[in-house]
This record gives structure tokens, C-alpha cells and sequence, in this order.
């Protein structure tokens, strides 16, 4: 099946490399979720952020 | 914290800007709608368009897509956006100026475009219909928000980016490249141009687009502002901040491989087909991700469901991203796509997604946002209330109807009796099953609208009570991001491990069999390295991810890549291939010719560039390019294909399926998305002149049932056939082959084919002016699926060209 999708053309082989690409990416993702927001305290600071109330207007 | 304090600093919020847009949506959305109301009358009551050329099906209906995306939802977005953002990043938008630019331009971009669509102006790309200047008019005012945007992005008070602001760095810069890459085009004049991508190209292109703008326009602006104005509503923060994250860069990441979802089983080639299909699939687990993080942000708060209409329109709005995001991925399947590709049953799936999600979170957060623009409460709880009911009851009718008439469509044109033939041959028998469901949808349309108005009432009423907000705000002042931020990331081991990877991972791509043992060597070295500095230095790698958040350029540099990278693969290869096609054959027709002449030559036959011969496109006649032109202004391929599928039924019906090669020197593609019509791909031939005169002018006459416009305004039209050589000449730039002496004699050979057709006409006792636009549309038509027709009556008696 892959060598028919693929046969056709040099250039072809690029879609795996973007694969292969993304895929890392991918990991670094996962990194940053597991580790880099490791810490409580910092990821509840950031969700709340919209949870600032404000003075002036109606101010919610 | 004394040393605090002598930073703080008070902000004002811009307002203005954000009331401004906020009541643009309002009127915009109320336009969009009466629009839809309208085209879904004319399906099914087809007089609804007075028989009159500006309110034809094929002219209005791209009029309603382009105002419910770009100017209700663009609206929308906008007012969304600068309230959430300056409070995000607790600064002002950095230039008023800019501001008010991007709202007027944007207002004075959707006026140009209700005026130029209605009189037959248009590129004839779905959802990128407008002409090149107006193409040129948004890129300009995207410009303009984008700087904007990121100036303040980098004069922010508030060092961490809320996943809102991310959605939003999404959005603006892929909308840019999606509308830069697909508008590219060659004028002919300032209202008229020729895309440069042809065929098969232009459909990958156009559907990267379209697909990326249901993605990035009506999908990443709403989804950031779900994260920000649903826990507002709430008054509690999201569910889950990591899996919101885990939301954003998957959709970003795959959401631009998925585009060739829409032209499975076409000719587009299988790889790229496949490609799509796996990745629509995959886009499956993100957006219920964010769909259930959404509704888990109620957690604890289930009660206001009751009694706040902003968390009803919100609940709804997300539970029908969900219901949209779970049948995208199914029609995907190439099954599936089969059965529902072409039939209503897209349109049902498009208006849960522009209705029920993108709609509902308009209206949802108008509701919670006017009042504190306004400083005041919302007018009448009651009245969003019943708006609230009827528009729910509305948007189910709707969905409903077109499941049904769209499955039933599908079924029908499918359905084959005992022996392998055709059940239902007439194509006009399913049109006329489908008409009860047709009143259904517009009965739905019409309670959406009119629920809209109480709507619209309400918050009208709502700004009549109040008076405008001002905010003003203390916030720590931030020192501005330096360079230093970005040095150190990108010298970070996980940066330059990451950067060596991938140039090894290309470097395999183009490697022969000598090279690539050392390249994997190099890759294993390289992993090993990664893996020995991070067990030494761990410190070193665990910031990084610090550095990103922080830095809204590197970040912004890495979605850019991640949008790219998808389209890129997808496109180039198929770009690439198909543009050698034309001169691989003409080279090898060479050679046969040359074979011919001279028996010494050796030749030998190849059979893939011999079955691509036998199909490639020939360019069309004068007449015939005006004619197309004519058929992409009337919008013809709102209702009607130009594409046979390989399906045993399709090839029953319409002949042959269609091949690459077929139309590869169209610009631009006219393969279209829906057949409220039948497919025209090989219509030529299938009927006289007389027929197609009859049919054109009065459909019923022909075919008694029939939805299709009256296009009797062809008659009295005229073609400027001294124009078309100048067209011709644009062509041959996009690599047409026009010779010089076709460019040079266009205006006499379009005249004398325009002639033979009325002759045939008159002598059917059918009086029709040869260089009427009539004239043009048939020639077209009675080209499709064929060769070059006669242009003389020196060619018809010859029995050809
Ligand atoms: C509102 C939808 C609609 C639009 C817009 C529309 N058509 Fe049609 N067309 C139909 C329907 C429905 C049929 C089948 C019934 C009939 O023959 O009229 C049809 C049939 C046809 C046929 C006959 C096909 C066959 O195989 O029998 C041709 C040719 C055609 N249309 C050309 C055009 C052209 C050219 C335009 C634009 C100028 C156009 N149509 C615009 C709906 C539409």
C-alpha cells in the first residue's frame, strides 16, 4: 500500500517527513503539558487569568 | 510589597472599538440570515428569485456564505477579541488608529462585497468568491489587526499567556497565509482575474482554504473565545488548563492536514486523499477534548444552565461543536463520503457547525458582553429566553431536514435494480423528493431568524438603558521582552537537538542508498547526544517550555511552522506533479509525430504518458473560455459538479469518471461541491443547441420540476469578443497553450463558432444574436467532457477540428 502512495514521485517522501515532524512535536507537547505545567500553582495562576475583576464599567 | 506598588500603573481599555463591533455583528448577523432565508426559498420555490439576475440562486448564495463567515462571524470575532485581549495582557490596544482602521475597513470590505457579488463579480472559489481588489482590501486590514494585535502582545503588562491569546496568534497568522496562498491570481482587468493555480492544483489549494477557514476563522478565533467568556459566565476557571493546551496545538497541528477530506474519490490523487481522510479522523480526539473541557467548566455551576441565557446559548453552542466536530471526521471516511458527498447532507453538517456552534456563541456572548459595554443588565431575561427556545427548535429542524434529504439524496442516486442499472435515472425524481424537506429547512430558517429579531430587540434595548463603559484598571507594569528571552531558548539543548533531528530527518528524505547509512548513523548519534545531555543537565532542559509562554515571537514562529508544515507537504508534491503533466505529454506527442515522420526514429511506447495524452485537456475556444467565464459569474457551480467519481452508479449516470489530466489547464476549477443539479462534467454532446437554448431560458420547459434559474438575461447579453484575446494573453502567462496565431484571430473565430450555433438555431426557427452571452454559455456547455468542437462550417462538415 505505501509503495503505491508513494512510487510516483521523489518529492513524495516530504508527507513522511512532515509526519515524522509532527509526531515530535507531538512529544514536546505532551513534555510541556506533563511537565512544564508540573506545577500547580503556576497553571491555576494562568486559568484564572480571566478571572480578573476590574474596576470602572459594570466591572465583573 | 512597597517595591510593587511604585510599578503600578492604571490602564484604560478601549471600549469603543469592541461596542462598535459588537453592534456591526448584530446588524451583519441579522443580513446573513434574511439571506439564507432567502436562497432556501428559491430551492424550493424557485420564482423567489423575481427573475432577476442579481437575486439568482447562483449570484445570492455566495453572498450568504461570505456575510454569515466574514461578516457575522467576523464581527463577531473581532468584538470577542479585542475586549478579551486587552484585558488578558491587562494593557490597551496599542494603536487606536489601527483599531478603528480594521473595524471601518472590515465594515467597507462587506459593503464592496454585497455590491460586487450580487452583479456577477467573482473569482468563483467557494468562500473566496471576492474579486482581487477586495482580496487586496483584506489582506491589507488583516495587516493592520495583526500588527496591532502583536504590538500589544509585546506591550503587555501580564507575563503569561492565557490559551485564549494563543488561539488568536493562530488565527491571525493562518488566516493570512491561507488567504495570500489561495487568492494569488492574474487580472485580466481591475474587476476580473485568472487564479494561478489550475485544476487539480487549484482544487488542493481552494480546499486547503476552505477547510483551514472553517478551521482557523470559524473555529480557533471561537474556541478562544469559549476559553475566556465561558469561565467568565461561569465565574470559574476552564476544567482543565493542560488538556486546553493539549486542545490548541493538536487542532493547529492537524486540523491543515486535513483539507483533501472534501475531494475524496475526485481526481485529486490517492495519497493526498488518504492523507486527509487519517488526519479529519485523528481531529476526532482534540475537539472533544475541547468540547467536554468546555462543558466540564459548569462543573459545580450546573443551576445557572437554569436561569443565565448566556450559559444556555454557551452549553448549546459547545455541545454542537461537538455534534459537528464527531460527523466531520465520519464524512471523512471514504464510505461515508461517498454516500454524503454532493448531497444536503454537508449542508446540514455546515449549518450545525455556523448555526449551532459559531451562532449560538455569538449570540451567547453578545448577551453577556453589550450589557457590561453598556454598564447595565441585559434588557429582558424573558426575551433571550423564548430566543433562546425557538432558536434551539429552529437550528433542530434544519439539521434534521437536511440529514434526511441529504441520506435520501444519496441513497437515490445509488440505488440500482436487479441487473446492476440505475433505479432512479431521472435525476429531477430525487429534487422532487426532497421538497418537503426543503419547506422544513426553510420553516428552521425562518425560526432561527425570527428569534434572531426578538434577539436584536432585546439588545438594542439593552444599549438604549445603558450608557458606555469605561474601564479602568491597576495592573503591575511588566518589563517589555528583550532579546534575551529568545537567545536562550534558541540555544537551549532541546532546541538545537530538535533542529539537528529534523535536518537529519530531511536529509534521509533526498539520501541515496550510499548516503543514508550515514545519515541514520548521524541519527543515532544525535539521539544518543540528546539523551546524555539531558541526563547531565536537566535544569538546562526543563526551562524552555518557560521561555515559549513567555516569548510571543517564538511562539508565534511556532505555530507559524506547524500550520505550515501541513499544507506544505501536501501542496508542493501535487503542485509540482501536476505542473509537468502538460509538457510530459506535449514532449511525447512530439516524439510519436516524430516517429511518424521518420521511420529511422526508434520509439517506444509508454503507456502511462500514452494514457495521459489520450486524456489531457486541449485549451477551450474563445467562445468557449467566455462562456466558462459566464458560467463562473452566474455561479453555476453552486448547484452543479463538474467531477465523476469512480463509483459504479456516477459512471452509470454521467459517463466515464473524470481523470487529472481533464481539467488541469481550468483556471480556475470548477469541480464543485454540490449537485442540486446533475453533474456536468460530460454534458456536452448530451443535447442539442436548441435543447440547452430552451433550458437556459426556461428550465421548466424542459424539465417541469426543475429548481434552476431562468437565465433568460443571457439572451439580450452581450459578449465583448475584441476582449477575449486580451484573456487568451493572461492565459498563456498562467501556461495556457494558446499559440500567438489563436490569440490573434480570437475575436473572428469567436464570432464564426458563436455563428454555427445560431445558425443551428435559426434553423430550428430560433432567432439568438452570435455574440450574445447565450451564445457563449452553450459553446461552453457543449464542450464539457468533450475535444476541441467546430469553430467553422468548414470544420463541421469536416466532422470536426
Ligand atoms: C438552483 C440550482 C441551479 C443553478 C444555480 C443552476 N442549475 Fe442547472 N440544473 C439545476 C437542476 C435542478 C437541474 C435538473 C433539472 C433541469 O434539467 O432543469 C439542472 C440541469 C441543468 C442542465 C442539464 C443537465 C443534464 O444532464 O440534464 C444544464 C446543462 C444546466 N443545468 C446548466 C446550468 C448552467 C449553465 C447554470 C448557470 C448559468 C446552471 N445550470 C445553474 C439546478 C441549477
Amino acid at each position: 500500500m505505501y509503495q503505491d502512495y508513494f512510487a510516483g514521485s521523489d518529492l513524495l517522501v516530504w508527507p513522511l517527513v512532515g509526519l515524522m515532524f509532527f509526531v515530535l512535536s507531538f512529544l514536546g507537547v505532551l513534555w510541556y503539558v506533563l511537565v512544564g505545567l508540573g506545577d500547580e500553582r503556576k497553571r491555576d495562576h494562568i486559568a484564572a487569568l480571566p478571572l480578573e475583576r476590574e474596576k470602572g464599567g459594570s466591572g465583573e | 510589597m512597597a517595591a510593587a506598588d511604585t510599578n503600578m500603573r492604571t490602564v484604560v481599555y478601549d471600549d469603543d472599538v469592541c461596542r462598535a463591533f459588537s453592534l456591526a455583528t448584530v446588524i451583519w448577523g441579522a443580513v446573513a440570515l434574511l439571506l439564507g432565508v432567502i436562497v432556501a426559498t428559491q430551492l424550493s420555490h424557485w420564482q423567489a428569485n423575481f427573475n432577476t439576475s442579481w437575486l439568482s440562486f447562483g449570484r445570492l448564495r455566495p453572498l450568504h456564505t461570505n456575510a454569515a463567515i466574514f461578516a457575522f462571524v467576523g464581527n463577531m470575532m473581532f468584538a470577542g477579541i479585542y475586549y478579551s485581549t486587552q484585558r488578558l495582557l491587562k494593557v490597551r490596544m496599542a494603536s487606536d488608529l489601527l483599531s478603528w482602521f480594521n473595524f471601518w475597513g472590515w465594515q467597507i470590505i462587506i459593503v464592496a462585497a454585497a455590491v460586487t457579488l450580487p452583479l456577477g463579480l467573482t473569482q468563483g472559489k467557494e468562500y473566496a468568491e471576492l474579486i482581487w481588489p477586495i482580496d487586496i482590501a483584506i489582506a491589507v486590514v488583516w495587516v493592520a489587526f495583526a500588527v496591532n494585535f502583536f504590538w500589544t502582545l509585546a506591550r503587555r503588562n501580564e507575563p503569561n499567556l492565557y490559551v485564549a491569546i494563543w488561539f488568536y496568534i493562530a488565527t491571525i497568522i493562518t488566516i493570512a497565509v491561507l488567504h495570500i496562498v489561495n487568492s494569488l491570481a492574474l487580472p485580466t482587468s481591475f474587476l476580473h482575474s485568472y487564479p494561478i493555480w489550475a485544476g487539480v492544483q487549484d482544487a488542493l489549494v481552494q480546499w486547503w482554504y476552505g477547510h483551514n477557514a472553517v478551521a482557523f476563522f470559524l473555529t480557533t478565533p471561537i474556541l478562544g473565545i469559549m476559553y475566556y467568556y465561558l469561565p467568565k459566565a461561569a465565574d470559574r476557571p476552564v476544567y482543565s488548563y493542560r488538556l486546553s493546551v493539549v486542545h490548541f496545538w493538536s487542532l493547529v497541528f492537524i486540523y491543515i492536514w486535513a483539507g483533501p477530506h472534501h475531494l475524496l474519490y475526485t481526481a485529486l490523487p490517492d495519497w493526498a486523499q488518504t492523507l486527509g481522510m487519517i488526519f479529519s479522523l485523528m481531529l476526532w480526539a482534540p475537539s472533544w477534548g475541547g468540547m467536554l473541557n468546555g462543558l466540564l467548566t459548569l462543573r459545580g455551576a450546573w443551576d445557572k444552565l437554569r436561569t443565565d441565557p448566556v450559559i444556555k446559548f454557551f452549553i448549546v453552542a459547545v455541545t454542537f461543536y461537538g455534534m459537528a466536530t464527531f460527523e466531520g471526521p465520519l464524512l471523512s471516511i471514504k464510505s461515508v463520503s461517498a454516500l454524503g458527498h454532493y448531497t444536503d447532507w454537508i449542508i446540514g453538517h455546515v449549518h450545525g457547525g455556523a448555526l449551532g456552534w459559531n451562532g449560538f456563541m455569538a449570540i451567547g456572548m453578545l448577551y453577556w458582553l453589550v450589557p457590561r459595554l453598556w454598564s447595565t443588565k441585559l434588557y429582558s431575561n424573558r426575551l433571550a429566553e423564548i430566543h433562546f427556545w425557538i432558536a434551539t427548535v429552529g437550528i433542530l429542524m434544519y439539521v434534521v431536514s437536511m440529514w434526511v434529504s441529504g441520506v435520501s439524496q444519496g441513497l437515490f442516486w445509488r440505488a440500482l435494480d436487479a441487473d446492476g442499472f440505475l433505479k432512479y435515472p431521472d435525476f429531477i425524481e430525487g429534487l422532487v423528493a426532497s421538497k418537503a424537506m426543503y419547506q422544513m429547512r426553510l420553516l428552521g430558517g425562518l425560526l432561527f431568524f425570527g428569534s434572531y429579531i426578538l434577539g436584536m430587540v432585546n439588545i438594542f434595548a439593552t444599549v438604549a438603558k445603558g450608557q458606555k463603559s469605561r474601564t479602568e484598571v491597576q495592573v503591575s507594569a511588566r518589563v517589555n521582552e528583550t532579546g534575551e528571552g529568545a537567545r536562550r531558548l534558541i540555544f537551549s539543548p532541546p532546541v538545537l537537538f530538535s533542529v539537528a533531528l529534523i535536518a537529519l530527518m530531511c536529509w534521509l528524505g533526498v539520501a541515496n542508498l550510499l548516503t543514508s547509512p550515514l545519515v541514520l548513523g548521524l541519527l543515532c548519534v544525535t539521539v544518543a547526544g540528546a539523551g546524555l545531555s539531558f541526563a547531565l543537565g536537566r535544569d538546562r532542559w526543563a526551562r524552555w517550555h518557560d521561555l515559549i509562554e513567555q516569548n510571543g515571537f517564538v511562539f508565534t514562529v511556532l505555530v507559524l511552522f506547524a500550520i505550515l508544515i501541513g499544507g506544505v507537504v501536501q501542496i508542493i508534491p501535487t503542485v509540482v506533479i501536476s505542473g509537468k503533466v502538460p509538457s510530459q505529454v506535449a514532449a511525447y506527442q512530439a516524439e510519436i509525430a516524430q516517429a511518424a515522420a521518420d521511420s529511422t526514429v526508434i520509439f517506444t511506447v509508454n503507456e502511462e504518458l500514452a494514457e495521459q495524452a489520450k486524456w489531457m485537456q486541449q485549451p477551450y475556444s474563445p467562445l468557449e473560455l467566455e462562456g466558462r467565464d459566464l458560467y463562473i459569474r452566474e455561479g453555476c457551480y453552486t448547484c452543479h459538479s463538474q467531477m465523476i467519481r469512480p463509483l459504479r452508479h456516477e459512471v452509470l449516470r454521467y459517463g466515464d469518471y473524470s481523470r487529472l489530466e481533464e481539467s488541469l489547464l481550468d483556471h480556475p476549477f470548477q469541480w464543485g461541491s454540490k449537485r442540486t443539479g446533475p453533474d456536468l462534467a460530460r454534458v456536452g454532446g448530451k443535447y442539442g443547441n436548441l435543447w440547452h437554448y430552451l433550458h437556459m431560458t426556461d428550465p421548466r420547459s424542459t424539465s417541469p420540476a426543475s429548481n434552476m434559474p431562468s437565465y433568460h438575461w443571457l439572451k439580450d447579453g452581450r459578449v465583448d469578443l475584441g476582449g477575449i484575446a486580451h484573456k487568451m494573453q493572461t492565459q498563456t502567462k498562467l501556461g495556457v497553450p494558446y499559440t500567438d496565431a489563436d490569440i490573434l484571430n480570437a475575436e473572428q473565430t469567436a464570432r464564426g463558432q458563436g455563428q454555427l450555433i445560431t445558425d443551428d438555431l435559426a434553423a430550428q426557427s430560433v432567432e439568438l444574436a452570435p455574440d450574445s452571452e447565450l451564445a457563449a454559455i452553450i459553446a461552453y456547455l457543449q464542450r464539457l467532457g468533450r475535444g476541441p468542437q467546430p469553430l467553422t462550417s468548414a470544420d463541421l462538415a469536416e466532422g470536426g477540428r
